[in-house]
């Protein structure tokens, strides 16, 4: 950049006029950000950035240029946080040209000079763009990330059985690590039966369809039976007219469906839990209970013949 | 190979009715070791014996399924006790 002492001759001019131009710099970005940045900030980040331009082009060290940069970069980033387009921040740095040529205009012989401090300039505000568009990918990348984690849990529904809710759309990275999830869970709590549910998956096509069989056919690979529940009726018309065979792999409508079915499998059947308090058959009275006729938790109970007369059952006789 | 010679040699000799094989310590599989084992499964069924294999890590199921094997022919349990309740709930 430095042809016969040009940009020392530039720092040389800009560290003479500092306090001008890092005024009138102020005051130019001043005007632009129309008060979402208060005077005093603007004027610190401009005079900080003012003195790390002269050191750069007083070639002083070597990592004023680096350093340069890395302001630069912080400074975009907040911007874009602060919601400024990326063209604010650049015009910002594009008019400290401005302003120092509002000074150099009458000096003919600084033309060299200004050149190549306007091409410095020029990189700088190009340089806050790339910042900008890094941070605005690094921020959607962030949000798909935290997405990615969310929509895949792996909950344990009873003892060895575990249960997927996926909810969304299945591509081949989400399918990957509900599959990798999935078979972690499965070795760690030694379940052998896993309930896939697509209630909130929005579409099923042979894609995901595939994606849904391999999930199942690597838990099976452990040892696990599969069931996939939640296939709502649009997505059964289109599971049929796709052609798609989910062969022998268990279907259900409803969650609650495959649960029944993976305690069956287990041998499990759930029972009414009410006989625990029934004292009828102690107290003498007849039992009120609408379960009574499926009571077996006490076989002698006499009362198991007789109607219920009232709900909930009276209290025990004290 | 070795391994399927002896097993046929083991299975005339014992008359057993079930093989367990543990691959807890196989990290890396590839379209040769799935086909071996279905191939174990396929020698054993013909002594009438079945074959479980266990203890199969997240990372080598994915693997399989990735190279479109599913071991037809062979059951699968997560670990050996498992595999065992398998073979004498069936027998």
């Amino acid at each position: 950049m430095d042809v016969g002492g040009t940009s020392e001759r530039m720092a040389e001019y800009l560290r003479d006029h500092h306090d001008k131009v890092v005024g009138r710099w102020s005051e130019l970005v001043t005007a632009r950000v129309r008060g979402r940045t208060s005077p005093d900030e603007v004027r610190r980040e401009v005079g900080d950035l003012y003195s790390l331009i002269i050191r750069v082009l007083s070639d002083a060290d070597d990592h004023a240029l680096g350093e340069l940069r890395a302001a630069l970069d912080e400074l975009s980033r907040s911007r874009a946080r602060d919601g400024f387009t990326p063209s604010e921040t650049a015009l910002g740095v594009f008019s400290l040209k401005e302003a120092v040529y509002e000074l150099v205009a009458d000096t003919a012989d600084l033309v060299p000079e200004f050149l190549v401090f306007s091409r410095l300039i020029d990189d700088l505000g190009l340089r806050t763009f790339e910042a900008y568009s890094a941070a605005r990918e690094q921020i959607i990348s962030d949000q798909s990330n935290a997405m990615l984690e969310l929509s895949t849990p792996v909950v344990r529904l009873w003892e060895g059985i575990i249960a997927v809710p996926l909810v969304g759309t299945l591509d081949s990275a989400r399918t990957q690590l509900v599959m990798e999830k999935l078979l972690d869970t499965l070795v760690t709590t030694g379940a052998d039966h896993a309930v896939i549910d697509i209630t909130g998956v929005s579409t099923v096509d042979t894609e995901v369809a595939q994606h849904l069989l391999k999930t199942v056919s690597a838990a099976r690979l452990l040892g696990a039976e599969c069931t996939i529940s939640g296939i709502r009726p649009q997505v059964a018309q289109t599971i049929v007219s796709l052609g798609i065979e989910f062969g022998d792999i268990a279907t259900k409508a409803t969650l609650a469906d495959a649960l029944a079915l993976a305690l069956s499998q287990a041998g499990m059947k759930v029972v009414p839990q009410l006989w625990s308090k029934c004292r009828s058959s102690r107290s003498g009275r007849r039992c009120s209970s609408p379960f009574r006729s499926t009571c077996k938790t006490i076989p002698s109970c006499a009362s198991r013949r007789t109607w219920p007369t009232s709900w909930p059952p009276p209290g025990p006789a004290g | 190979m070795r391994l399927q010679e002896d097993l046929a040699d083991e299975l005339a000799a014992t008359g057993a009715s079930g093989v367990i094989i543990d691959i807890t310590a196989v990290e890396i599989v590839d379209s040769f070791i799935g086909r071996m084992l279905t191939m174990i499964g396929s020698i054993s069924r013909l002594f009438d014996a079945e074959t479980v294999i266990v203890g199969m890590r997240p990372a080598v199921a994915i693997t399989l399924t990735e190279l479109g094997l599913s071991l037809s022919g062979v059951r699968t349990a997560l670990n050996a006790e498992k595999g065992l309740e398998i073979l004498n709930g069936k027998s």
